[in-house]
């Protein structure tokens, strides 16, 4: 029963969402359009810097893979908390959500998922479609494969969510800079792959990258996936992802006692 | 030509009060200023590295070398910023202060509201930003070797203006549509990423129709991409006359004036909230 | 001075759908509606007239007075301010006009109060002696000494607001217009504006032309009311010929143990408010004396407790737009 509560709480959720993303309507299109367009871009990068054949062991169609999941994941774990939430302390309303009997960051995820999933069904997913029938795209054999990136995947996007979410909290101590995300995923692409893959980066940078949380996130997952790491490994990814997503949890938490400290100080 | 003569009057009045205010209040935070030039270094930095990685490891791409597209990179960081500097006003603020209802005020007073919104949010603490463009600038013209002389220095600073005018003028272009519909903002993250994208990568990259668009339609191959074929004397894409190397301040000024109609526009359809 | 023709104003107003289906199919096509905020208005204000606008929220008000200041653009009619018309000449009309909105500050958050004055000083020219006169003169009706060189954000309401009707001001508008000036003060702050108006008013022939909910504020400064409903006018005159039309009238307020049907009379209007348990008689002295109409309600119901409300302009409203 209280299952069925809790399932119908985060549906509602995730439609409200859904609905918020609906109400603005050019804003919805301007993004999407826009996202797509800066994602066609670097397709058209890479088609011009891997040509037909392989270079430094990558073909464009492994490469078109790679792009378009992690864009399909990014976009799906995209996180407006930290506007949400800037939003909210500005106005002060953030004391009426603490009120409420929900948790602001499950209120968050779901209202995000929502959003999310209007852009992946109305924009990206399509587009990527015929991305894929137009180019080709590579898929693993080996079932096991599909198991261990499904199960990485989702703690993937489990850690990419917290990672945003406290980041957006962090923004209790910015309100007055929006950019400060911004510079942060700057800062985070370079170390998680999403824009250059690791294993086209300098041996240093990859070494760096593995005292960092960013190349569990979507990289390690999704270079299995395109052959680019061996199952033999995964294991020892799983286990990364798991220790990194407590330090993520903990830090989540850690900040959220802060943040909310900080709050009952200036009262809201 | 009076009429603007007067409005650019008041903005000179106005500016300076406004300004000092803004750095006024800056320093009065100056730990978050320093954290926040910080992390607009490291941000912006980054994305230098990343291409500077690309660049190392495929030597070029679409025939343009490592530090020619380091080249574009700062050119289009240095142009947006400057207009960044002076437009956050009527730009990215926009959409907020008309779904707030805020734009009110701007529309009281004596001057024109553009002049107003880029006076009232006017602070010289920007420029920083723009200090960051020029380093990026001045060492990938460094590691060229490009020789300059003073024309090359007078065209270097012309296609800049210019570049920063056609940033601009598409800021006020698109800020301009939340006055057509109350409530969007059209300026979004993704939108300054994109059009940064257009404007940084090497044309040739682009399949035709792309290569048309981006000097008929929306003209950020202006930016930089022509310009620097110019100074880099870089002969590898000529489908359109050689002339457009030599274009980027008249493109500059038709695009501003065009964002500036259509900013003004658009006043005439605001539909101020709070009823 | 002010001349107001057949004025309307329409906004286009999206209809949100309910589903989640119906929301994303309204993505790609969508419904609109058309709300009226200004139905046909028409007025002429004189030089140095004093003008209560009032009305319920969302009659109109703000969106006259919005179209007045030229913030907004009329869909159809004519209006002009001294000769001009606002949205057309933006800047000139700003130099004859001062305008306040009670919802929002003009002054600037960060600036102390008197940078906000210099700012306006640049902005409209004023002559130095003009500017240090009404400084001065202004700092001194509305008080204004003690806190004039704070910045905004430290003010109080009280004080924001007296600020605000002084910067306004401040470049001696021939026509003043206050949305709400008095929203959320205490009474204290409201009778120094008040007072501020009409001697403002006295001095320079200013034309004033103020929006409030508060009743008081209409009998204290006003020669003349016009009252809008539903984007419409329904009354335009003066303040006494107003009150001595409807003066006649009253509203008794009961409390009553338990409803019972009553028949209704052509001598008086009984509203029920049933979760209240109260019931509102509306009469007319003319037609019922109060003394009658209580004797009725004492016999018709089980009345606890009974209070009479003898007109002033709030109850004569308050029947206006009840009924």
């Amino acid at each position: 029963m209280k299952v069925k509560k809790k399932l119908h709480l985060w549906y509602t959720l995730t439609a409200t969402g859904l609905k918020t993303r609906t109400i603005y309507r050019a804003s919805a299109w301007m993004a999407s359009f826009w996202g797509m367009v800066t994602f066609l871009i670097q397709i058209l990068i890479w088609r011009s810097l891997l040509g037909a054949g392989a270079r430094f062991g990558t073909t464009f169609e492994e490469m078109l893979t790679y792009l378009m999941l992690t864009q399909i994941i990014v976009f799906l774990i995209n996180s407006s908390a930290g506007l949400q939430i800037r939003a909210l302390v500005r106005t002060g309303d953030i004391s009426v959500y603490l009120l409420r009997p929900i948790n602001l960051k499950t209120l968050l995820f779901f209202d995000d998922l929502g959003k999310n999933i209007f852009q992946a069904i109305v924009v990206t997913l399509p587009i990527c479609a015929v991305l894929a029938a137009y180019f080709g795209v590579v898929l693993p054999q080996d079932p096991l494969v599909y198991l261990y990136v499904s199960i990485m995947l989702l703690n993937g996007m489990a850690m990419l969510f917290l990672y945003r979410y406290t980041l957006g909290l962090v923004s209790f101590w910015f309100v007055e800079n929006p950019f400060i995300e911004w510079h942060f995923q700057n800062i985070e692409s370079i170390f998680s792959g999403a824009v250059l893959p690791l294993w086209l980066c300098p041996a240093w940078l990859a070494a760096l990258s593995q005292y960092l949380p960013f190349r569990y996130f979507t990289y390690e997952p999704l270079a299995l996936f395109v052959g680019k790491s061996e199952l033999s490994v995964a294991n020892n990814i799983l286990i990364h992802q798991y220790i990194w997503l407590a330090a993520l949890f903990a830090l989540e938490r850690l900040v959220s006692t802060r943040a909310m400290r900080k709050l009952t100080l200036q009262g809201g | 030509m009076v009429a603007v003569l007067y409005h650019l009057k008041k903005f000179f009045d106005i500016v300076p009060i406004f300004s000092h205010n803004q750095i006024k209040a800056k320093l009065e935070y100056r730990g978050a200023l320093l954290i926040d030039s910080l992390f607009y270094i490291l941000g912006y930095g980054t994305q230098f590295i990343i291409l500077y990685l690309i660049t190392d490891k495929f030597d070029a791409i679409g025939g343009w070398r490592q530090y020619e597209v380091l080249l574009l990179y700062s050119m289009t960081i240095l142009t947006y910023t400057i207009a960044c500097t002076l437009l956050r006003g009527p730009s990215s603020q926009l959409p907020e202060k008309i779904k707030e209802g805020h734009f009110d005020q701007s529309l009281i007073k004596p001057i024109h509201p553009l002049a107003y919104e880029i006076a009232a949010s006017f602070s010289g603490y920007f420029l920083i930003h723009d200090i960051l463009g020029i380093i990026f600038v001045s060492y990938s013209l460094y590691m060229l070797h490009v020789e300059m002389n003073l024309i090359k220095f007078i065209f270097l600073v012309c296609t800049i203006l210019g570049g920063a005018m056609i940033q601009g003028g598409v800021l006020l272009l698109f800020a301009a549509v939340s006055f057509y519909i109350l409530g969007e903002n059209p300026l979004t993250y993704g939108f300054f990423i994109a059009l940064r994208q257009l404007s940084e990568s090497p044309v040739t990259i682009f399949p035709r129709i792309i290569q048309y668009l981006v000097t008929f339609i929306i003209p950020f191959a202006f930016i930089c991409f022509y310009p620097s074929q110019y100074l880099l004397g870089k002969n590898d894409f000529l489908m359109f006359h050689p002339i457009v190397q030599f274009l980027p301040l008249p493109i500059g000024v038709i695009v501003l004036s065009v964002g500036c109609m259509v900013w003004s526009h658009g006043i005439n359809r605001y539909q101020s909230s709070g009823n | 001075m002010i001349d107001v023709k057949e004025l309307y104003k329409e906004f286009k107003v999206f209809q949100r759908p309910d589903g989640v289906w119906a929301s994303v199919k309204s993505i790609f096509h969508r419904e609109y509606s058309i709300i009226k905020a200004v139905n046909g208005v028409s007025f002429h204000i004189d030089n140095g007239e004093i003008v209560g606008y009032v009305g319920m929220n969302g009659a109109g008000k703000s969106t006259t007075i919005k179209m007045l200041s030229g913030i907004l653009v009329p869909s159809s009619g004519s209006l002009t301010v001294n000769g001009i018309i606002p949205y057309k000449n933006r800047v000139a009309n700003a130099k004859n006009i001062g305008v306040v909105f009670g919802q929002r500050s003009q002054l600037y958050w960060d600036l102390p109060v008197i940078d906000s004055f210099m700012l306006h000083k640049r902005l409209y020219d004023i002559p130095n002696d003009v500017y240090a006169e009404n400084v001065k003169h202004f700092t001194d009706i509305l008080q204004l000494g003690n806190f004039i060189h704070q910045p905004v954000r430290q003010l109080s309401l009280g004080q924001k607001m007296r600020a605000n009707i002084a910067i306004s001001l401040i470049h001696n508008p021939p026509v003043v217009f206050l949305d709400e000036p008095t929203i959320g003060l205490d009474i204290v702050a409201k009778a120094a504006i008040r007072d501020f108006i009409l001697e403002i008013n006295k001095q320079r022939g200013t034309t004033f032309i103020l929006t409030t909910h508060d009743m008081n504020d209409i009998e204290h400064v006003c020669q003349r009311l016009i009252l809008i409903d539903k984007g419409e006018i329904r009354y335009d005159g003066s303040l006494n010929n107003f009150k001595q039309s409807y003066g006649e009238k009253y509203i008794l307020t009961c409390q009553i143990k338990e409803f019972k049907a009553v028949p209704q009379s052509e001598l008086f209007y009984i509203e029920e408010k049933t979760d209240e348990k109260k019931i509102l008689l509306f009469g007319d002295k003319s037609k019922i004396s109060v003394s009658d109409a209580v004797n009725y309600v004492m016999k018709a119901y089980e009345v606890v407790d009974i209070s009479i409300q003898e007109s002033n302009i709030e109850s004569i409203l308050r029947q206006i737009f009840t009924q």
